[in-house]
């Protein structure tokens, strides 16, 4: 792309005060407000090229404040002279941008506040961290809350819990704080800060102006904003600084960058100090993610090798889809790999959307039909399969927990899992499913979706579960601290666990049935404080509940569009269905430090879902319509090292159920399930607790957790074995007699094999492979002989795997 | 000749603090606080990480579980040299900066010159002063009047930590910063402030008498110990305890002679006050000792900790006679009745709990401050005054009726009786005195005047007795005393007493005889006789040498052992009767007067010898000098031999073999 003179020409027209971001380079943060005398702003200069790398330009630009009686610059950083308004002139290269400042209050500097500046710096410097005082006892005795959750608690333990110990007002640098955090005392967390640091001196001062709490109405943080946006560095050892601001209820804002802590998800691409400063290592991509207070926030950070090659175009094209995941790749400078073959696309296809392999008829069918179009044809006919409700009838089984348990009988349970299917099979929208979940009220028999607050009744558990499957976020850490690693605080969770926190059961006429209704009493109490605390949606407001049932407005919030989690997560789980990984991953772990590597993408997903209003069937339409789904497995040059970014297909090992069935169908035998017709598949199995050796080892999932984690495609050493010397496979082959059937009708042995590879592998042998299965026969015992060559395509990868 | 360096120790030594660059570097002056400082937090008695105790010497040189960790004489092969010089792994100490290069300096040249325990241990080279006899390292507390008339201003803004009066009331002593401020309890005077450079003081108490006081404190996990003050002279009499964290808890007996304390350790430590070792050792709380407390006559005492437990123990046996369990929180403190037959205890669950001490069960408890009670004490007629988190001040009867209340404008830290009076201090560091709770009180507070900002004064070290740390006990001591046949207290070493004496008494004869010789001018005694008298008067000096570091120790080690066990009545397999008690005690006093005897014996011989000494350096100059005019008589007559020869010649004109000459004395 040639650089565009009109940008130039704007660029220097450009002069209001609205914050100018030319398309080269940028000022962060866009406006500078400072208040007090203690107040300042780092700043970076960030260049954003033409070829998409960027680069922290700070150090060669030029800095100048217009007004210095207002403000002067030291350093990287503005500070306060005098209350008023002024500008910054910014030049660099040929480019000029001005900057507002606002300075008031410059000549106060009010004594420390606890919450504000002492808090900060326990956490900044690890005190308060869960390995060291965090911890949920504390250590030796002395306890602060998990990166300060709880102010007033931590300030009675350190000034009030201990007269006279931990606190020296009249000798102030005799104080245990210091003397320990400095390590001058013993102290089994070493040296946390040093003598005379930036640290130090705030701790001492606060000491120094009498150790006093803050009165009420300190004012809070209400989020913090990371900038730059984004970086792409080329060789290694670039730098990036990173600023962090953070805003306050008072409308001040607060440079935070030396008390935020940093991290990055993957050092080996790019690392973060601890005063913020990127630098870029091997390639890959990496979040870097700065926490203050209970807030986190990242940016994607990708690193690319000095001799990458800027100018690559992608030119394959598809749908929407694959737009937005080429938009990516190009970023990482890494091409998608070629699209597979039909064969693979058909077992592939098939596997995925009905959970079976291609039966020898569906070969043929695919394999004749030469029209334009017929990947396309083959979805739209799977799709209107009963096998393809059934499928989705496990996964949903899977997220809500449908298993018999104590309380919950095999008949209420059917009851559940039909209703499951009765509505996928009526092409329910999927929110309104689960909104008709959340609000269900009456008998495990009649309303069979009550089943859910029988087989998970404690409202904790039931917020936690939902958070997870529905929302795809979990909550559990924020029961006891503020999560750390994504912005759920405990008012969060048990704001969310109110919504849970009316249901009542009444026992029916059948000793098996219970009724589920919402009482107009009970509420959820904050652990810290036992305060009660009000239904609130996750992340959302704090809605009007008095004279409603809660769990129907939440239900109303779960089935509203304009629900920012719920669109989002199915279209992340169906993805994942279909790719082996989700945009997320794992799938129901959403949080802030746990990025969608293409958020472009997750949110097209998202938002083309509301607007089929959460049609299942169109969003797996798109997904396998488009080039990506259909990719080969083979690297290219460029994405050998690719796992995450979909540039060509993953290699998956078949989920159990899809293999048993598979398996059965091939060697033309069943499987006897408790409770379950003769010909049941595996798949259609409504009960967690039922299982056999087979679904076991290869992963089933028992569905005692909603975790995603429970449904396990991780090869063993078990299952190899299983399939060497168990039953699935030898004992089948003989029972189903495939291979005796077969050379009764006449049968020669290479056309025996062409079938069994057809039937296994959904491809013809090559003569190469005809030739030596041929010449390992031993005997003129045929039938054991082919026997053999069936046990060994069915241990064999090319069967077990999806490719 | 004169090798020997015949040294007594008379006491024990003290431990001066670092001296100067030239002295000699030996353990007990510069490498024990080196230690301590850096080193003996981890590496303790009773926390003694990989198995390394560097808090005595004898620690040191066993080393850790790995081994050695100092090689005589090579400070690069010593592990605990490259450890804490960083040139191996682990540095040490962990997660701090290395040591100071002086220090690490003196480590090395200790190791490299042999690391010798103290200084007596240092070989002396012939460059050095020459050894006078008789050279003893005493160390003798210089009395000084240490009470200052200005306060340290830092007793302002921190809470009161310890509040004590004597039971007259008349002398009123609060703990503070870096000083123990006394107050005339009558007028509310302040009268001076004793320095305690340790730190900060925890714990106040006052003899029955008024004496002695007694304060518990130091710098919060650095140091901490018990130091008694005379309360008419203002000089430290004592002090006791090297621990290393602060003393929260501690008491003396009624009868003086023994103080127990504890702190953070969890440890509680009963010392001998006179001698300040340690001769006791409990460990049996899972938390910080937080109180301690004597009964009145001393027979049992009663400890606390942060946890909520206290427990009863006897001080006889140090057994462990009632489990007081009940409060849910820290306790604060403990008081006991007059007639010590109850304990209360205070705790920050807000109540007080009172137990009878027969049967160790709780026989009445209240709530007195929701929030927490902070401090308590009985006063003169059985009732109890306690201090609180709701910033209450209550007097209360004996069995828990509230008599009388007052709200203060701050959470009062510490309360206690002065006489009947009531004084309590509080969390601005402010002090009141009542008359009655209803009344207004008296402010206690330094003038202005006499305030100092400036700590350097309340620093500075104090002159008087430096806590003792050795433990008598071995630290693994249980509480309670197993059943066993009573072990030998000692082997005494083998003093070949009979000899020596006898050895000397035939030496000194011979000697006489040739002195005698010698002044009746007869033939001088054959420098043979002389040598041999001179080689036995040495091999005897060697004897007396070799034996006396062991008949010394054994003598010091006896001693203790004795007040111990005078202190302990102690025989294991519990108690003994009277007479074997009696007996016991009889055969340990003979056995000193054996020792004492040997001891005596010795000193004696060392007299003799050293006279004996003086004489055959006195005979020898003189038979020297008696040879050299022997020698020249001799030289004289031989030439007047030959010249008489020459001449007999001469006139008879013959020449004859002449005589032989007479042997001469050499």
């Amino acid at each position: 792309m040639a650089p565009n003179p009109m940008n130039r020409l704007l660029l220097i027209l450009c002069a209001a005060s609205l914050p100018c971001e030319a398309a080269d380079v940028t000022f962060y943060p866009p406006q500078i407000q400072l208040t007090g005398a203690r107040d300042f702003q780092s700043f970076i200069v960030y260049e954003a090229l033409e070829n998409g790398l960027t680069k922290d330009a700070t150090a060669e630009a030029k800095i100048a404040v217009a007004d210095e009686s207002i403000a002067r610059v030291e350093g990287h950083s503005v500070v306060p002279a005098g209350d008023g308004s002024t500008t910054l002139q910014v030049q660099f290269a040929d480019q000029t941008l001005e900057v507002p400042v606002q300075v008031s209050l410059s000549d106060q500097d009010d004594d420390l506040s606890f919450r504000l500046d002492v808090m900060p710096v326990l956490t900044k410097t690890g005190c308060n961290s869960g390995r060291c005082h965090g911890a949920a006892r504390g250590k030796d005795g002395f306890r602060l809350s998990l990166y300060g959750f709880d102010p007033a608690g931590d300030y009675h333990r350190l000034a009030q819990e201990m007269p006279g110990r931990r606190l020296n007002l009249s000798r102030p640098e005799a104080s245990l704080i210091l003397t320990k955090g400095t390590g001058v005392a013993p102290h089994s967390g070493g040296e946390r800060f040093a003598v005379g640091s930036e640290s130090y001196q705030t701790l001492e001062r606060w000491l120094r102006e009498g150790a006093n709490d803050d009165l009420s109405g300190v004012a809070e943080a209400t989020d913090i904003s990371i900038y730059p946006p984004e970086a792409v560095m080329k060789s290694k050892g670039q730098g990036q600084q990173l600023v962090v601001v953070a805003s306050y209820s008072d409308g001040t804002t607060r440079d935070v960058t030396k008390l935020s802590t940093f991290i990055s998800n993957n050092d080996n691409a790019a690392e973060v100090s601890e005063t913020g400063l990127i630098e870029s290592h091997n390639r890959g991509e990496a979040f870097v993610m700065a926490r203050f207070d209970s807030f986190t926030e990242g940016i994607p950070v990708i690193s690319l090798p000095a001799e990458a090659d800027m100018q690559m175009e992608i030119a394959e094209t598809g749908n929407y889809i694959d737009e937005l995941v080429n938009a990516k790749l190009r970023k990482l400078l890494i091409r998608p790999s070629e699209l597979c073959s039909d064969e693979r696309f058909l077992r592939r296809a098939y596997i995925d959307i009905i959970g079976l392999t291609p039966t020898e008829d569906d070969y043929e069918r695919f394999m004749a039909d030469t029209a334009s179009g017929k990947r396309a044809r083959l979805i739209d006919e799977l799709l209107d399969r009963e096998e393809f409700i059934d499928l989705w009838a496990m996964k949903l089984g899977e997220m809500l927990k449908i298993r018999t348990a104590n309380q919950v009988s095999y008949k209420a349970l059917l009851g559940f899992h039909n209703w499951v299917r009765h509505q996928i099979a009526n092409d329910m929208p999927l929110n309104e499913l689960l909104a008709e979940v959340i609000r269900a009220e009456g008998g495990t028999f009649d309303s069979p979706a009550t089943n859910y607050y029988q087989i998970e009744a404690n409202n904790r558990l039931l917020s936690e579960n939902v958070a997870q499957s529905f929302l795809g976020m979990r909550i559990q850490c924020a029961q006891c601290h503020n999560h750390p690693f994504d912005r759920w605080t405990m008012d969060d969770y048990y704001g969310f666990t109110a919504f849970f926190s009316r249901i009542g059961f009444k026992q029916s006429t059948d000793p098996r049935e219970y009724i589920v209704h919402e009482l107009d009493q009970g509420e959820t109490y904050h652990v810290v404080d036992n305060r009660t605390v009000a239904p609130k949606y996750l992340g959302g407001a704090t809605p009007e509940t008095d004279g409603q049932k809660r769990r129907s407005v939440l239900a109303h919030w779960i089935s509203d569009h304009e629900n920012p989690y719920v669109a989002t997560n199915l279209a992340n789980i169906v993805w994942a269905h279909h790719m082996g990984r989700g945009i997320v991953e794992p799938v129901d772990d959403v949080r802030i430090s746990n990025p969608p590597v293409n958020a472009a993408l997750l949110t097209e997903l998202a938002s083309r879902f509301r607007a089929t209003n959460f049609n299942l069937k169109e969003l797996v339409r798109d997904i396998c319509n488009s080039r990506t789904y259909q990719l080969s497995t083979q690297a290219n040059q460029t994405n050998t090292e690719d796992l995450t970014n979909f540039s060509k297909a993953a290699v998956r090992r078949i989920r159990a159920e899809v293999l048993l069935d598979s398996l059965s169908r091939i060697t033309n035998t069943s499987t006897r399930f408790a409770r379950l017709p003769e010909n049941a598949r595996s798949v259609q199995i409504a009960d967690g607790a039922v299982s056999n050796y087979f679904l076991s080892t290869f992963g089933r999932a028992n569905r005692e957790t909603v975790c995603s984690c429970e449904v396990d495609v991780v090869p063993t050493l078990s299952q190899a074995f299983h399939l060497i010397n168990g039953e699935t496979t030898n004992d089948r082959i003989e029972e189903g007699g495939l291979v005796s059937e077969l050379l009764k009708a006449g049968a020669t042995p290479p056309q025996i094999i062409e079938r069994l590879y057809v039937r296994c592998y959904t491809r013809k042998p090559t003569p190469m492979e005809v030739e030596k299965i041929l010449a390992s026969f031993e005997s003129d015992d045929l039938e054991s002989e082919l026997h053999d060559v069936f046990w060994a395509l069915l241990n064999s990868r090319e069967f077990l795997f999806n490719r | 000749m004169s090798r020997l360096l015949f040294t007594v120790i008379l006491g024990v030594i003290a431990c001066p603090a670092a001296s100067a660059d030239d002295a000699p570097v030996t353990y007990s002056t510069h490498i024990r606080k080196i230690f301590r400082d850096n080193c003996a937090n981890c590496h303790n008695t009773s926390r003694a990480r990989a198995g390394l105790d560097l808090s005595s010497y004898a620690g040191v040189i066993k080393g850790s579980t790995s081994g050695e960790v100092v090689t005589h004489g090579d400070a690069t092969d010593s592990f605990l040299y490259l450890t804490i010089t960083h040139a191996e792994e682990p540095a040490m100490p962990p997660g701090k900066p290395q040591m100071k290069e002086k220090y690490l300096n003196q480590v090395r040249v200790w190791i490299e010159t042999g690391m010798p325990e103290s200084p007596k241990d240092v070989k002396v080279t012939a460059s050095a002063a020459p050894a006078t006899a008789m050279q003893p390292e005493v160390s003798v507390p210089a009395p000084t009047a240490t009470m200052m008339k200005q306060a340290y201003s830092g007793v302002q803004g921190n809470p009161v930590s310890a509040l004590a009066a004597s039971a007259d009331g008349s002398l009123i002593a609060i703990g503070s910063q870096l000083q123990v401020l006394l107050f005339d309890g009558r007028s509310a005077e302040f009268l001076g402030a004793l320095p305690y450079p340790e730190g900060e003081v925890f714990q106040l108490g006052f003899s029955d008498d008024g004496s002695v006081l007694m304060a518990g404190g130091g710098t919060a996990a650095e140091a901490g110990n018990v130091v008694l003050w005379s309360t008419k002279t203002h000089e430290r009499l004592h002090v006791v305890g090297d621990d290393y964290d602060v003393v929260y808890g501690c008491d003396v007996s009624p009868n003086g002679q023994l103080v127990l304390y504890g702190g953070p350790d969890r440890i509680l430590k009963i010392a001998d006050t006179q001698s300040g070792y340690i001769i006791g050792v409990i460990k049996k709380h899972t938390d910080w000792v937080m109180a301690a407390a004597f009964s009145p006559e001393g027979f049992i005492f009663t400890t606390a900790d942060r946890d909520g437990n206290a427990y009863v123990f006897e001080t006889e046996s140090r057994e462990l006679l009632h489990t007081l369990r009940g409060h849910s929180g820290c306790i604060t403190a403990i008081a006991w009745s007059h007639d010590g037959n109850f304990c209360y205890t205070c705790a920050e669950d807000g109540s007080v709990r009172r137990w009878n001490m027969h049967t160790g069960k709780a026989e009445n408890q209240w709530s007195a401050h929701p929030g927490g009670t902070l401090s308590m004490k009985v006063g003169p007629e059985g009732q109890l005054v306690t201090a609180g988190r709701d910033q209450h001040v209550r007097l209360w009867s004996a069995d828990g009726q509230l008599v009388a209340e007052r709200k203060l404008d701050q959470i009062p830290t510490r309360a206690a009786f002065a006489g009947s009076m009531i004084v309590a201090g509080d969390w601005k560091g402010q002090t009141r005195l009542w008359s009655s709770l209803t009344a207004d009180p008296q402010q206690l507070t330094v003038p202005a005047g006499s305030l100092l900002d400036d700590t350097t004064p309340f620093l500075a070290e104090v002159s008087g007795p430096t806590a003792i740390t050795e433990i008598l006990e071995p630290a693994a001591a249980p509480a309670t005393i197993a059943m066993d046949a009573p072990a030998p207290l000692m082997t005494l070493p083998e003093v070949p007493t009979g000899e020596i004496p006898q050895r000397l008494a035939a030496a000194r004869q011979s000697l006489l005889s040739i002195e005698q010789q010698l002044q009746t001018g007869a033939v001088p005694a054959s420098a043979d006789d002389l040598q041999r008298a001179l080689a036995a008067a040495a091999q005897i000096a060697d004897s007396i040498e070799s034996q006396t570091p062991e008949i010394l120790e054994a003598q010091v080690f006896l001693k203790a052992a004795m007040e111990r066990a005078q202190l302990a009545g102690r025989a294991t397999g519990g108690r003994l009767s009277q007479g074997t008690q009696q007996q016991l005690k009889t055969q340990l006093q003979t056995t000193d007067a054996d020792l004492q005897a040997v001891v005596a014996a010795c000193q004696q011989m060392e007299a003799e010898y050293l006279e004996l000494e003086a004489r055959i350096a006195a005979m020898t100059d003189r038979s020297t000098s008696v040879k050299s005019q022997y020698i020249s008589v001799i030289e004289e007559l031989q030439k007047l031999t030959d010249l008489s020869t020459r001449l007999k010649r001469q006139l008879t004109g013959t020449t004859t073999v002449p005589d032989a000459r007479p042997a001469s004395a050499n």
